[in-house]
C-alpha cells in the first residue's frame, strides 16, 4: 500500500503534471487582476476631480460578480480544467499506468478533481487579494475586500457546478472530442429541448400563451444557462449552487467508479448511455427538422419530410461518433425506426391538438379566480415604484455599494417599472367565473373556426391568424389566467371578435375587481398625496397637499364609478397625477436637474403615474373645472394654424401605387377658432384606444409659433413654428373642410379599390 | 500464489478470456505464450487490477485483485506500451514509484541505471524503445514486489540485454523470493528465462506444464538403424513424431531418457543420439497431440 500520506504526495504529482494549466491560469489572473488595478491607478495622476469615484467604479466592477471577463474566463477554465485533469482516462496507456498502481480509483478521482478546482480558486483568490490591496492602497474603502469575496463566492460555485458537469461528461466518453460534444450536450440540449417545446406550442397550438414560462425554467436544465443568467447574490443562492455542485460532484465520483478501464479511446464509456443519448439526440433533430420545414412550406408533408431527413441525418452521425466506422451508420436501424415513430407521434399530436390543448376549458367549480388581459384596454397605465436609488457606476449602471462612492450623485429615487402583463395576471383575480368561462368559450370557438378554414381552405394557419389579428377593427386577443383550486396557473390566449366579446368585456371593465388590479392608484390613500398635477398639452397646474386630498378621492370616486359604456368614442380631456412624498422629492429633483444642468436621466419619473381625466368624471371636474378650463383657453389661444390631414391610403392595382389623402392647412384665425373646439390631443387618444376602435378620426397638427422665434422674431428670416398632433372626429368636422381634402372622393376610391 | 478460477472478460461481442483457470505458484518464472489477440495482455491486465473480470475471478494469495491496495501493492505491472510521465526522467519516476511502493529500492536503482548506462536526468521520452523497456525492468525490479508482470517486455530487447535481465531475475528470485510472469508470442525468448509455460488461445490455457516436466519427458532420437529395421520394429517407445531422411531417421518420443536409451541400445542400431528439444518443437509435439497446429497458434 501507498504511504500514509498519499494523499499530498500523490497531489503534489498531479501538480507536475499540470504544472502548464497552473502556469497559464495564474497568468490569466495576474493580468486581469493587479496589472489591471495598477494600470487604472496609474491614471491618479490626471488630476481628474472625480478620479476616485471612478476607480473605485472600476476596481468595484473588477472585483464582482459583474465582471464580464471574469465570467469568461471561469466558463473557459472549467472546461479546460475537468477536460485536461479526467483527459488521461481517454489513454490506454495512462489508465494501465495508474490503475496497476496500489491505489484505490476513488482517491485517483479526488486528487484529480481537487487539483482542478484548487488550480483555479487558488490563483483566483492569491491575484483577486492583491488587487484589492493595491486598490486600497490607492485610498478605496476595505469594504472592497467584501465584494471581491462575493464575487469569488460566486464565480467558484459557478465553476464547481460547470467543472462537475465537463467531468462527467469526459468521464462517459473514451475521447477528448467526444468529450467535448459531451460537454455541449449537457450544457445546451435541456434548453434546445425547451426551446422546441415553445417552438412546438407556439407552431401548433393557438392559443398558446407565449408568457416566457419556458425561458424561466431554462436555467435549471443546464449550469451553463444558469451561468449565463446568473443572479443576485444571497444565502439561498450559495446554498443551491453549492448543492448542485456537490449533486454532480457525487454523479462524476459515482460514474467515475463504474467506468471500465477498458473504455479509454472508446467513444463512449459507458454501454447503456449509447442508446439513450442517440435516441435523445435523434428525437430531438427529429423535430427541430419538423418545424423547420413547417415554418418553410406549412405543409404537414414538409415537416414529416423534416423528421426524416434530420433524424437520419443526426443518427448517422451519432453513429459515425461511436464507432468512427462510417460502414455501422445503420447498425442500430431499429432504435432509428423508433425515434422516427416517436417524432411522428409528437408532431401529429400537435398539429391535430389531440389532447385538446386549444380546446382547454376549466370546470367552473375547479376555477378560484381568473384574469382577462385585453389587448389595447388600458395599455397606457404605469405599473412599477419609485426605488431608493443606490447610485450608478463609471462603467454603465453597475451597482456600487462602497460609502464614499454613493456621495455626491444625488439622485433620490429611480422609477422602477413592471410589465402590465406581470402585473395583471399577478394582481387580478376575477371571481366571476361564468363571465370569464363565457368569454374563453368564444376564444375556443373562434379558434376552431381559423382552425377550420386552415384545413378546409388549406390556406396557411399563421396568415388566418395574424389576418384576424391585424384585423384590429374586428378583432381582439385576450389572455386568459385560471387560477384553478389546486394551485395550479394555466394560461391560454384568443383572437375574439370584438362584437361578440363585447358585452363580456365591458362586464369585466366595469367590475371592481378589474378596476382595483388594473388601476394602482385606486390602491393610494388620500392622506398620501402631497400634490396632485393637472396637465394639458404639456402645461401643468399643480395642487398642494391639502387640495390633492380631496382630488384623489374624487377621482378614484369617478374612476371606480365609471362605466366602459360611458367613454365610448370619447377623448380624455387631459391628464392628471398624484405624488406621494418621494415623487414630489424626485421630481423637485429632476426638474432642478433640467433646470440647471439641463441633466435628463433613464428611468425618469417625469411622465409615469399620469391617469387621464373624462369630462364625464364629475366629481373631479367639479374640483380641477376652472384649472382645467385655463389650461385648455391657454393651449387653444396660442395655435396660430391648424392641419387636417385624410391619413387614408390604398393600393391602386392598375397604377401599382399606394395613394394617399390629402390635407388641408387651415390659417383664417376664424376657422381656426371654429376648428379649435372640434380638435382633440392626440397624445390623449392612448388613454382610450380601445374604445376609439371604429371611429373615424382626421389626424392633424396644430401649429404655435416657436417659443425662440417669439422672444425675439427678428433673428428669424421665416416665422418658425412648433407643432402638436391632433385629432378631429370625422362626423363633426364641418363639410368645407372635407371638401378641400375631397375626403368624399377619397372614400369612393377606397370603396372601388377594396371591390 | 496467484489463482485465476474461470475468469472471463469481454469487450463488446469479444472474448478476449474464457474461462480461464490457471495456478501460478510463487518462486518460478511463468511465461505466458500466445499468439496476437490470445488474450495474454487482458488476463495480465486483470490480474494486475486494470480490468474487472465479468466472470470468475483472480487473487493472489486468496485475495482478488481489483480496487485491493493490499493485493495490489505485491505486484509491479509493466505493461507492453508503458506509461512515463510527462517530460519526466528517470529520477522523477523513480521518485514517483517510491511514493506508490514504500519498499523501493532507491540505492539500487541507481546502480542499475548506472550500470545500464542509463542517464538518470535524461528525460525518458528521449530513450530508445529498447531503452525504456529496461528502465521499465529496473524500476519494476527495485518496486520489490513479490511479483513482476511484464506484458511483452522482453520483444525487443537484444540478446546480451535478455541474459542480463535473466540474471537480474534470477538473482531476485533467489533474494527474495519474486516470482516474474512474463507474457510474450515468443518462444524462442523465453526458452532461457521460464520454469513454467502456459498457452493461450483465444482466450483459455490450452497448456500449462513444468518447462523440465516437459524436457524429462520428450526427447528426440536422432538415428540409423540396423538394414532391414524401420522405426515401428523399436518396441516400446512412445513415439510421438516420425522423420525419415534417407536412412536417418528422427523419432520424437515420449519417456525418460534412462528408458529411452536402453530400448536403443537393445535395438542395437548402426548409431543414435539423444537430442535436446526447443521450446518450440516440445510445443508442437505436445499440442499436435491434442489436435492443434501450434505453428499456426504461435509462430
Amino acid at each position: 500500500m501507498m504511504s500514509r500520506n498519499w494523499f499530498f504526495n500523490f497531489m503534489i504529482e498531479d501538480w507536475k503534471r499540470r504544472l502548464w494549466a497552473i502556469a497559464l491560469v495564474s497568468l490569466l489572473f495576474f493580468f486581469s487582476f493587479p496589472v489591471a488595478v495598477v494600470f487604472v491607478a496609474g491614471t491618479r495622476y490626471t488630476m481628474d476631480p472625480n478620479w476616485l469615484r471612478d476607480f473605485t467604479a472600476f476596481a468595484s466592477l473588477l472585483v464582482s460578480k459583474s465582471n464580464g471577463w471574469m465570467a469568461f474566463i471561469t466558463a473557459v477554465l472549467s472546461v479546460v480544467c475537468a477536460a485536461s485533469g479526467f483527459s488521461w482516462l481517454n489513454s490506454r496507456k495512462k489508465v494501465d499506468f495508474y490503475h496497476s498502481l496500489p491505489i484505490r480509483r476513488e482517491k485517483i478521482f479526488i486528487v484529480n478533481y481537487i487539483n482542478g478546482i484548487l488550480i483555479m480558486a487558488v490563483p483566483y483568490m492569491v491575484f483577486l487579494a492583491i488587487a484589492c490591496g493595491i486598490a486600497a492602497s490607492q485610498g478605496i474603502s476595505p469594504a472592497i475586500f467584501m465584494e471581491a469575496a462575493e464575487g469569488w463566492g460566486y464565480f467558484m460555485v459557478y465553476y464547481l457546478m460547470l467543472y462537475s458537469t465537463v467531468a462527467i461528461a469526459v468521464i462517459m466518453t473514451g475521447n477528448l472530442i467526444v468529450g467535448l460534444l459531451g460537454t455541449c450536450f449537457f450544457f445546451f440540449y435541456g434548453p434546445l429541448v425547451l426551446l422546441l417545446a415553445e417552438g412546438y406550442f407556439g407552431t401548433w397550438f393557438y392559443t398558446f400563451c407565449d408568457d416566457g414560462m419556458f425561458f424561466d425554467k431554462v436555467r435549471y436544465v443546464s449550469p451553463f444557462i444558469d451561468f449565463c443568467v446568473g443572479e443576485s447574490v444571497s444565502a439561498g443562492f450559495f446554498a443551491s449552487r453549492l448543492a448542485v455542485g456537490i449533486v454532480l460532484t457525487a454523479i462524476a465520483f459515482l460514474l467515475y467508479r463504474k467506468r471500465p478501464s477498458e473504455a479509454a479511446g472508446k467513444a463512449m464509456a459507458f454501454t447503456l448511455s449509447k442508446p439513450v443519448i442517440r435516441i435523445l439526440m435523434v428525437i430531438a433533430s427529429s423535430l427541430s427538422g419538423a418545424v423547420f420545414f413547417w415554418n418553410l412550406r406549412m405543409s404537414l408533408g414538409w415537416a414529416v419530410f423534416g423528421i426524416l431527413t434530420a433524424g437520419l441525418i443526426c443518427h448517422c452521425v451519432i453513429e459515425i461518433i461511436y464507432h468512427f466506422d462510417f460502414k455501422k451508420l445503420f447498425s442500430h436501424y431499429k432504435q432509428l425506426l423508433i425515434c422516427f415513430a416517436a417524432s411522428l407521434a409528437v408532431l401529429f399530436s400537435f398539429r391535430f391538438d389531440l389532447f385538446g390543448y386549444d380546446r382547454y376549458l376549466p370546470d367552473e367549480e375547479k376555477v378560484e379566480s381568473a384574469a382577462v388581459l385585453v389587448s389595447g384596454l388600458d395599455g397606457w397605465v404605469d405599473y412599477g415604484q419609485l426605488s431608493p436609488y443606490k447610485g450608478s457606476g463609471y462603467y454603465g449602471d453597475v451597482k456600487i455599494s462602497l460609502p464614499q462612492y454613493e456621495e455626491g450623485n444625488g439622485r433620490p429615487y429611480i422609477w422602477i417599472g413592471e410589465s402590465r402583463d406581470d402585473h395583471l395576471l399577478r394582481e387580478m383575480k376575477l371571481s366571476d367565473r361564468s363571465l370569464v368561462l363565457s368569454l374563453a368559450q368564444k376564444g375556443i370557438r373562434q379558434t376552431k373556426e381559423i382552425k377550420d378554414q386552415e384545413m378546409s381552405a388549406g390556406q396557411q394557419p399563421w396568415d388566418i391568424l395574424n389576418s384576424y389579428r391585424r384585423n384590429e377593427e374586428a378583432y381582439t386577443e385576450l389572455t386568459l389566467q385560471y387560477t384553478l383550486s389546486s394551485g395550479k396557473q394555466v394560461r391560454r390566449k384568443y383572437t375574439v371578435d370584438m362584437d361578440e366579446a363585447k358585452e363580456d368585456i365591458q362586464n369585466i371593465f366595469n367590475s371592481g375587481e378589474y378596476k382595483d388590479s388594473a388601476y394602482p392608484l385606486l390602491k393610494m390613500k388620500p392622506e398620501e398625496a402631497r400634490r396632485a398635477e393637472l396637465e394639458y398639452m404639456g402645461e401643468t397646474v399643480r395642487f398642494d397637499q391639502a387640495q390633492a386630498e380631496k382630488i384623489l378621492a374624487a377621482y378614484q370616486e369617478d374612476l371606480k364609478a365609471l362605466k366602459m359604456e360611458d367613454i365610448q368614442g370619447m377623448i380624455p380631456a387631459g391628464s392628471i397625477r398624484f405624488l406621494t412624498e418621494a415623487g414630489c422629492v424626485q421630481m423637485d429633483w429632476e426638474e432642478e436637474q433640467e433646470r440647471q444642468y439641463k441633466n435628463y436621466y433613464s428611468n425618469s419619473y417625469r411622465d409615469a403615474e399620469y391617469y387621464p381625466v373624462y369630462e364625464c368624471f364629475s366629481s373631479t371636474m367639479a374640483l380641477i373645472g376652472p384649472e382645467h378650463e385655463q389650461l385648455v383657453s391657454q393651449w387653444k389661444d396660442q395655435i396660430e394654424r391648424i392641419q387636417l390631414t385624410d391619413e387614408r391610403s390604398f393600393y391602386d392595382s392598375g397604377l401599382d401605387v399606394y395613394t394617399s389623402g390629402l390635407f388641408t392647412l387651415v390659417t383664417d384665425k376664424d376657422e381656426v377658432r371654429e376648428l379649435e373646439d372640434l380638435i382633440m390631443p392626440q397624445k390623449y387618444y392612448n388613454f382610450n384606444s380601445y374604445n376609439l376602435h371604429g371611429k373615424e378620426f382626421l389626424g392633424g397638427e396644430v401649429f404655435y409659433l416657436a417659443e425662440d422665434y417669439a422672444e425675439d422674431p427678428q433673428n428669424y428670416a421665416d416665422v418658425t413654428y412648433d407643432t402638436d398632433s391632433v385629432l378631429a372626429d370625422v362626423t363633426k368636422v364641418p363639410k368645407k373642410y372635407l371638401d378641400r381634402m375631397r375626403y368624399d372622393e377619397m372614400t369612393e376610391k377606397i370603396e372601388a379599390a377594396e371591390k | 500464489m496467484i489463482e485465476a478460477v474461470n475468469l472471463t472478460k469481454r469487450f463488446d461481442d469479444i472474448c478476449a478470456v474464457r474461462g480461464l483457470n490457471a495456478q501460478i505458484k510463487d518462486g518460478s518464472v511463468f511465461g505466458l505464450i500466445g499468439t496476437n489477440g490470445a488474450g495474454k495482455s487482458t488476463f495480465l491486465r486483470m490480474a494486475s487490477g486494470i480490468l474487472k473480470p465479468d466472470e470468475g475471478s483472480i487473487t493472489i494469495d486468496g485475495e482478488p485483485v481489483f480496487e485491493n491496495e493490499k493485493a495490489k501493492s505485491r505486484f509491479f505491472y509493466i505493461s507492453d506500451d508503458q506509461f512515463f510521465l510527462s517530460n519526466a526522467t528517470a529520477k522523477d519516476m523513480m521518485a514517483f514509484y517510491k511514493k506508490a511502493y514504500p519498499k523501493f529500492d532507491e540505492k539500487r536503482c541507481f546502480h542499475l541505471l548506472e550500470s545500464f548506462e542509463l542517464d538518470k536526468r535524461r528525460k525518458i521520452n528521449t530513450f530508445s524503445k529498447g531503452m525504456k523497456k529496461q528502465l521499465s525492468v529496473i524500476l519494476g525490479i527495485c518496486a520489490q514486489t513479490d511479483y513482476l508482470f511484464c506484458d511483452e517486455t522482453f520483444d525487443g530487447l537484444d540478446p546480451v540485454m535478455r541474459q542480463t535481465v535473466k540474471s537480474l531475475f534470477a538473482n531476485d528470485m533467489a533474494e527474495r523470493g519474486m516470482t516474474p510472469i512474463i507474457a510474450s508470442h515468443n518462444l524462442r525468448e523465453l526458452e532461457d528465462i521460464c520454469d513454467h509455460v502456459g498457452l493461450l488461445h483465444k482466450g483459455g490455457i490450452l497448456l500449462s506444464k513444468d518447462l523440465d516436466d516437459m524436457k524429462m519427458n520428450i526427447h528426440k532420437i536422432q538415428c540409423v538403424l540396423s538394414p532391414g529395421m524401420e522405426a515401428d520394429d523399436l518396441a516400446g517407445l512412445d513415439k510421438m513424431k516420425v522423420e525419415k531422411r534417407g536412412r536417418l531417421l528422427t523419432i520424437t518420443v515420449r519417456g525418460k531418457k534412462e528408458e529411452i536409451e536402453e530400448i536403443m541400445e537393445r535395438s542395437q542400431p548402426v548409431f543414435y543420439e539423444l537430442i535436446p528439444l526447443s521450446l518450440e518443437e516440445i510445443f508442437i509435439s505436445e499440442t499436435e497431440v491434442v489436435g492443434y497446429d501450434v505453428k499456426k497458434l504461435v509462430f
